[in-house]
């Protein structure tokens, strides 16, 4: 398997593998909170903290946790993290917390945070595994906050709650809205995709023998494996 | 195997005592930062409507539970003493109307602001700000909003609660009593009537729930129903029998009416109860708020031990049909009369095939108009008599209402319409009624004798009414009407209706089609109608003039 240079692992989730426009996880938060810019970058920037430490402790005990027992664990390790950031942004930025409502807690089930968890913390060491976490994470945020500006600026003619008065004539409230948020989305996905001139990120392929479930696989055990290729 | 389960459940039971702590931790170091958060949220809320405050705490109100007006739920008191928020739960036209009120220790109100309702029309966001900087006094002094009684009355019961409530807090003494309850304690003390009386012992009317009674009279509590039901009425009644006081204590009508109306009663015997004119546009509320009183005086005169008879009409009627007619076992209806029966008012038949009761015309006696009850069984032998003239009438009215026969002539009838229909001269109106009565006469019967029995619709309400709180239920008022060949209503019968609850289906009730009993053309106009039924009465009367034009059709002479 080909191994990711620290700059790497940390740079990828930016753009090359954005989780939001390139790999297309998380979509609900990422509708539901970028309304606002406010809004979508505090809620990138807690799924961020989330993923960072979650991806820390997770690759701290990858060597302990038990292939069978390794997604309950995931995931008590990740809702903890939440419920922690949960009441750190309840206790200081209480402003965040009313505008993120149900979202926050719903972070514990965001597929980026158990995908990276499961794809990379899980068989990587620690700092890239952090690294790994932090670019996902502001790659998470930045998308976030692309599709906040457009839909707010051009939706509502404010930014971050501001009113840009010369723009209050031309707003196009249908932005503001799910299809116009489904619309946006579309959009940077496609842009996305010029701009990385459509390349998907490289395939690998690995025999059964890397496989954590080889154990209790029927097609391992008769050795009809194929090369699996993984995006 | 086991041992592999067991370290798995080890590592899970272990990632999650680390998890707990870290929680904990945090909890330790965030829970009272959140905690004065939500203190700030809360005092912001109460800022709203006492601005001048800080800081606020909740009382703890059990020691003056029972002395608060019922409608306060919590009251928050300023720490810096400028003042109380108080939380107030009432009733307008939806229940749960939830204000926050901001009263001054002076009794000065700072701000309201209605938290939660669903009030129809929505007065309850706005009302509030009425309030602002009155006292007691000045908020007697505003003015409830017509058409949404109910909400603003409520509200400012609620205001006037919220001051009484600040007063009672600083340690006034307070009279909680509403206007109406104080008006009861003082006819209770005017009449002395201090004494609960056992009403088990007494055949009462059945709007009766208590009596008091005293030397110089009663004080009669009546619940019946007007527009809603639930009208609670006190009524004290003299030792001479004439009504000293009558105060509505509770109700839901919609108009209000029922506060003020009380008055007109007041040294008013039966005979002038009966007088007192019915308010337009609350009918219903003032029939039953009149009936309330007419119990009231009945229920004295039994209190006083005089024998009344407290039966409704209807009961009586019934008393009488099985009296007459024993084997009838107290179930008989009333038949629909296709012929003129000379002496007779009514016939009914006993359900079980017992036999008939007739009932004689009304005749003046002494000073009481009374008509016989005269039972025949179903051999026509008469079982019990009356005069003997009105016996005989009885006799021949019941031979020929089994004698009679009918021929159905509705298909002549409509070759009849089509015929004068295809006169493309026609006069407009005349164009209409024909049309009318091609398009909602649905059968039409000749008797032997020459007498015509329609089943005709009519477009009320149903039809032609509905907004969005009567909604129209589409279906027409189906009418039996049976009329003389020289244009006499003989009877008529509501056979079905849907309209409007308590105002239009008036018209199902035989007290209202038996209006139209003996009526020619000329006379329908002039028939009293239903009170705030107008599209009721007029479908019902069009149908039935209808009716009057296809007989003189029927007859060989068109209109």
């Amino acid at each position: 398997m080909r191994k990711d240079s620290n700059l790497q692992v940390l740079t990828k989730g930016i753009l090359k593998e954005n989780p939001v426009l390139v790999l297309i996880l998380g979509t609900c938060p990422t509708l539901a909170t970028t309304q606002t810019v406010d809004g979508a970058v505090g809620m990138g920037l807690a799924a961020l903290a989330v993923l960072v430490c979650s991806n820390i402790f997770i690759s701290l005990l990858r060597n302990i946790i038990p292939d069978t027992m390794r997604i309950p664990c995931y995931i008590v390790i990740i809702a903890g993290f939440v419920t922690i950031v949960k009441m750190f942004v309840q206790a200081y930025i209480p402003t965040l917390f009313e505008s993120l409502g149900v979202y926050l807690d719903l972070i514990t089930v965001n597929c980026i945070i158990l995908g990276r968890a499961e794809m990379f913390a899980g068989k990587n060491p620690v700092v890239k595994s952090a690294l790994d976490g932090i670019g996902m994470g502001v790659g998470f945020t930045i998308a976030l906050a692309a599709m906040a500006i457009i839909r707010e600026v051009f939706g509502n003619a404010t930014f971050a709650g501001t009113p840009i008065t010369f723009l209050e004539p031309y707003k196009i409230s249908f932005l503001t809205k799910a299809p116009g948020g489904l619309l946006v989305y579309g959009l940077l996905i496609a842009l996305v995709c010029v701009i990385t001139k459509g390349k998907a990120p490289l395939k690998k392929s690995f025999s059964c023998a890397g496989c954590p479930n080889a154990a209790s696989c029927h097609t391992a055990c008769t050795g009809n494996e194929k090369g699996v290729e993984q995006a | 195997m086991m041992v592999k389960n067991i370290k798995s459940v080890g590592v899970l039971v272990a990632i999650c005592a680390v998890v707990a702590l870290l929680l904990a931790l945090t909890n330790q170091i965030t829970a009272p930062i959140i905690k004065d958060n939500e203190a700030r949220k809360a005092a912001a809320a109460l800022k709203e409507v006492l601005p001048d405050g800080a800081l606020f705490e909740e009382m703890d109100l059990k020691d003056y539970k029972g002395k608060l007006p019922g409608t306060v739920t919590k009251v928050y008191e300023e720490t810096a003493g400028e003042g109380y928020v108080i939380e107030l739960t009432t009733k307008g036209f939806n229940p749960d109307m939830v204000i926050m009120c901001g009263v001054t220790p002076a009794g000065i109100v700072k701000g309201a602001k209605c938290t939660k309702a669903g009030e129809t029309l929505g007065y309850e966001k706005t009302y509030g700000a009425n309030f602002k900087d009155k006292d007691a006094a000045g908020v007697e002094a505003v003015d409830t909003v017509g058409g949404a009684t109910m909400t603003t009355a409520a509200y400012k019961q609620a205001i006037k609660d919220a001051i009484n409530t600040v007063l009672i807090l600083g340690g006034a003494e307070v009279d909680l009593r509403s206007e109406e309850e104080k008006a009861v304690d003082k006819m209770k003390e005017d009449l002395g009537a201090t004494e609960e009386a056992d009403l088990s012992q007494y055949a009462l009317p059945e709007s009766v729930t208590k009596a008091f009674v005293g030397d110089k009279g009663y004080v009669i509590y009546l619940t019946v129903s007007g527009y809603q039901p639930g009208m609670e009425i006190v009524c004290g009644v003299g030792t001479d029998n004439k009504i000293v006081g009558a105060v509505c204590l509770k109700s839901n009508e919609t108009n209000g009416k029922e506060k003020e109306y009380g008055n007109s009663f007041v040294g008013k015997d039966a005979a002038g109860v009966d007088a007192v004119d019915t308010i337009a546009g609350s009918t219903m509320t003032t029939t039953g708020y009149k009936g309330a009183m007419k119990d009231a005086l009945n229920t004295a005169l039994v209190l006083g031990g005089e024998d009344v008879d407290i039966r409704t009409p209807e009961q009586i009627l019934q008393d009488n049909l099985s009296a007459a007619l024993p084997a009838g076992e107290g179930k008989f209806s009333k038949l629909f009369l296709t012929e003129v029966l000379k002496g007779v008012d009514a016939v009914y038949a006993a359900d079980n095939g017992a036999g008939f009761v007739a009932v004689s015309v009304a005749e003046e006696i002494g000073e009481e108009f009374t008509g016989e009850f005269i039972g025949i069984d179903a051999n026509m032998n008469i079982v019990t008599a009356g005069s003997t003239m009105n016996t005989e009438a009885a006799l021949t009215a019941v031979q020929t209402i089994k004698a009679s026969s009918a021929t159905d002539i509705t298909a002549d009838l409509a070759a009849k319409m089509d015929a004068l229909l295809a006169d493309t001269a026609l006069d407009r109106n005349l164009l209409l009624t024909y049309r009318g009565i091609k398009g909602n006469v649905t059968s039409v019967n000749k008797t032997a004798t020459g007498n015509y029995v329609f089943e005709i619709k009519g477009a009320g309400y149903g039809i032609n009414g509905g907004d969005q709180y009567h909604p129209a239920s589409g279906e027409y008022i189906v009418i039996r009407v049976s009329i003389t060949a020289d244009g006499k209503i003989i009877d008529c019968l509501t056979v079905s209706q849907k309209e409007s609850e308590n105002i239009g289906d008036v018209c199902a009730k035989e007290e209202f089609s038996s209006r139209f009993d003996g009526k020619t053309e000329a006379d329908i106009a002039g028939v009293d109608g239903i009170a705030g039924a107008t599209l009721t009465t007029k479908g019902y009367k069009d149908a039935l003039l209808r009716c009057f034009v296809a007989v003189q059709i029927l007859e060989g002479g068109a209109e």
